[in-house]
């Protein structure tokens, strides 16, 4: 993953701390050179400036001549009479070999030594300095220019990171408004109103987009209820009719043609039922939520849906995992979005569950929160097929039953906008369905 | 019994007037909103069944209309809206009940009757379900016509389980609808009920709803 921080950081720190070292480098060279000269010409001037009678001088008296200010800078000098014998040498090492005349680099038991060589008409003087003298110098020099340097490169780190901070904090707020966001939010970006003008376009595309977005889903929605409202009340006339019709024997036909076209005219009801609870559940992403219930919820479903179980001869029933049996299984939901849920998923196990089976309502509590499960004892969902039950319309390929297709996608649209988890799969061994809603945030009655 | 049906779909108003007129109640149509203000203004009625979805006026404004004109009459809203605020809406607006579109024949008539006789204060009727039928006045209770021998505690059960056959009660409701406050009642008490009641109207006659209580069979 690429950040504009790091980025940032990196090359403004590593760039900085690149050129100091290039100024550096290039302040000790600098000064090198220059104390380079400097000593050159020191050099010269002792070698020019020596008295002559310190060639009358016996070596060994050396000691009592004064030299202490040039040994300071370890200054050797040799001097050699007209018959090449050396006649003066200033250090307690021994004297250097003679070299030619002028300046000359030489290297003796590891050290370097600078000579200045210069012939005179009764001797030949040569001065000499290590080099080390002149890179000690040198190294103070550069020492004393850059030390201030050395104290920038901190403060300017911390200046860059605050700076790189501050300048990309718009950024941050941005993305930080977007992922507090639920995920289904179409309401425009609230970014405050000091958008920098780099990011504002950005925003405002976006808030654009969302608009549009909205307006479409809005019209949407509205198509969608309206529709469902519009069909129902066609089909209340036609089940009125039919009922009245068979009841008093206008209709005529034989009992089985009219009943399958009673559970035709049924199963388009149920649709439409279904299509409008799922256009509302669309349009209900704020709903509130309160503490409630999730044992009376259950209590209901299956009340409600236990006079269908009994038309089958299905045997359904509410259980729960734990051994609390004063556990209420409190939760904080929208009581109305999950009676839906729990209804579809009763009404879809009761459905493809054959006569005489058995479904369970399940009520568990674990680490993730409050759950509910629903197993029947039904032929369960071809494998290949499991990750399609969520698709809108999707009915299974052996589906006998009367359903619509969409209850378990308006299951799972509510239990998302719950933060739950809904999870189909085969029991194992096969023979029914375990659908699992877990994940419900726990709610803790007081008082 | 007058009734006024206020209803826009033709087709539904047929019918509907149609199986009321079978049942023996005189009813009225109107049409659309404004139809049904001048209606309720001039008929006397003792019940009315409402659309909410009507044109020229809708059905909650024809209902505050006629409530605050100090109209009396039972009203059962019918409607394809069945979003919970539209029904508080309704409820609100002055309605007795409400009845979501599609509905049965069957189940608007048992509505219709229950508002009636909540109306003409007849507060103990016989209530009958399948073979079972009880007078609450008389104490009675019958089985096909063969009288049952029932205690006092069972017979209240079978009571409460009769006169909402759909419902399912849980166990600690009907141990409050069949002891008083401060009544000891023992963990198994409702079960032993149940029990000695189904011996004498038959097992099948009460469904155990596991993990949620009983009520009675279904009668399809």
């Amino acid at each position: 993953m690429t950040s504009i921080r790091r980025w940032l950081l990196g090359w403004l720190i590593f760039g900085l701390a690149a050129t100091s070292l290039i100024a550096a480098y290039g302040i000790f060279h600098t000064a090198r050179r220059e104390a380079s000269e400097l000593f050159d010409y020191e050099l010269r001037t002792v070698a020019l400036s020596l008295p002559g009678n310190i060639a009358a001088a016996d070596a060994a008296d050396r000691a009592s001549h004064d030299f202490n200010g040039i040994a300071d800078d370890r200054i050797a000098i040799d001097i050699w009479d007209k018959q090449g014998k050396l006649v003066y040498h200033s250090l307690k090492e021994p004297a250097l070999p003679r070299v030619a005349e002028g300046f000359r680099s030489i290297k003796r038991d590891d050290y370097s030594w600078r000579v200045f060589g210069l012939q005179q008409p009764d001797r030949y003087i040569q001065v000499a300095q290590p080099f080390s003298v002149r890179e000690d110098l040198a190294l103070r020099l550069a020492w004393r220019t850059l030390w201030p340097l050395a104290l920038v490169v901190p403060v300017t780190i911390a200046l860059v990171l605050f700076v790189v901070a501050r300048g990309l904090a718009p950024i941050g707020g941005l993305s930080r408004a977007l992922s507090r966001r639920s995920l289904d939010s179409l309401e425009p970006l609230q970014v405050g109103t000091r958008v920098p003008v780099e990011i504002r376009p950005l925003v405002d595309a976006l808030n654009d987009l969302l608009r549009r977005l909205s307006d479409a889903s809005q019209a949407q929605r509205i198509f969608v209820a309206d529709a469902a409202h519009e069909l129902r009340t066609p089909l209340t006339a036609l089940k009125l009719q039919l009922q009245a019709a068979r009841r008093d024997g206008t209709l005529q036909g034989d009992g089985q043609t009219l009943e399958r076209l009673e559970g035709r005219l049924n199963r388009i009801i149920h649709l439409a039922h279904q299509l409008l609870a799922m256009a509302r559940e669309d349009a209900n992403r704020a709903a509130s939520t309160t503490l409630m219930s999730l044992r009376r919820l259950a209590e209901r479903s299956v009340s409600d849906l236990s006079l269908l179980a009994e038309a089958k001869g299905i045997d359904l029933g509410l259980e729960e995992r734990g051994r609390d049996t004063s556990d209420n299984y409190v939760v904080l939901g929208d009581e109305h979005a999950l009676g839906i849920l729990l209804n579809n998923l009763i009404d879809n196990a009761i459905r493809h569950t054959p006569e005489g089976g058995k479904v369970d309502v399940i009520l568990a509590r674990d680490a993730q929160g409050v759950g509910v499960e629903v197993i029947d004892t039904g032929t369960g969902i071809a494998p290949d097929e499991l990750n399609r039950v969520f698709d809108r319309f999707y009915r299974g390929a052996g589906a006998q039953g009367s359903g619509s297709g969409l209850g378990l996608a308006i299951a799972s649209s509510i239990a998302g906008r719950h933060g739950a988890t809904l999870e189909v799969r085969n029991r194992d061994g096969g023979g029914g369905l375990i659908v699992k809603v877990g994940g419900l945030a726990a709610g803790v009655v007081t008082g | 019994m007058r009734l006024l049906l206020v209803e826009d779909d033709e087709m539904i108003a047929e019918t509907v007037l149609d199986s009321m007129r079978r049942l023996g109640y005189a009813i009225d149509w109107a049409a659309d909103g404004r139809a049904a203000d001048l209606s309720l203004a001039n008929g006397v009625y003792d019940l009315v069944l409402l659309d909410l979805g009507l044109p020229k006026r809708d059905g909650i404004q024809v209902l505050n209309t006629y409530r605050k004109a100090g109209g009396a009459a039972s009203v059962i809203i019918l409607t394809a809206r069945d979003a919970v605020d539209d029904r508080v809406r309704g409820l609100d607006a002055g309605a007795d009940d409400y009845l979501m579109k599609p509905f049965d024949l069957d189940e608007l008539a048992a509505r219709v009757r229950a508002a009636l006789r909540r109306r003409t204060g007849q507060k103990q009727p016989v209530y009958t379900h399948g073979e079972l039928a009880l007078d609450p006045a008389s104490h009675e209770a019958s089985k096909a016509g063969v009288p049952l021998p029932l205690v006092p505690r069972e017979f209240a059960l079978l009571q409460v389980l009769i006169e909402e056959p759909t419902r399912v009660f849980r166990r600690a409701e009907l141990e409050e609808k069949l002891y008083g406050w401060g009544e000891e009642v023992g963990s198994n008490t409702i079960e032993v009920h149940v029990h000695s009641l189904r011996r004498k109207i038959g097992a099948e006659q009460i469904l155990t709803v596991r993990g949620v209580g009983y009520r009675l069979k279904g009668l399809e």
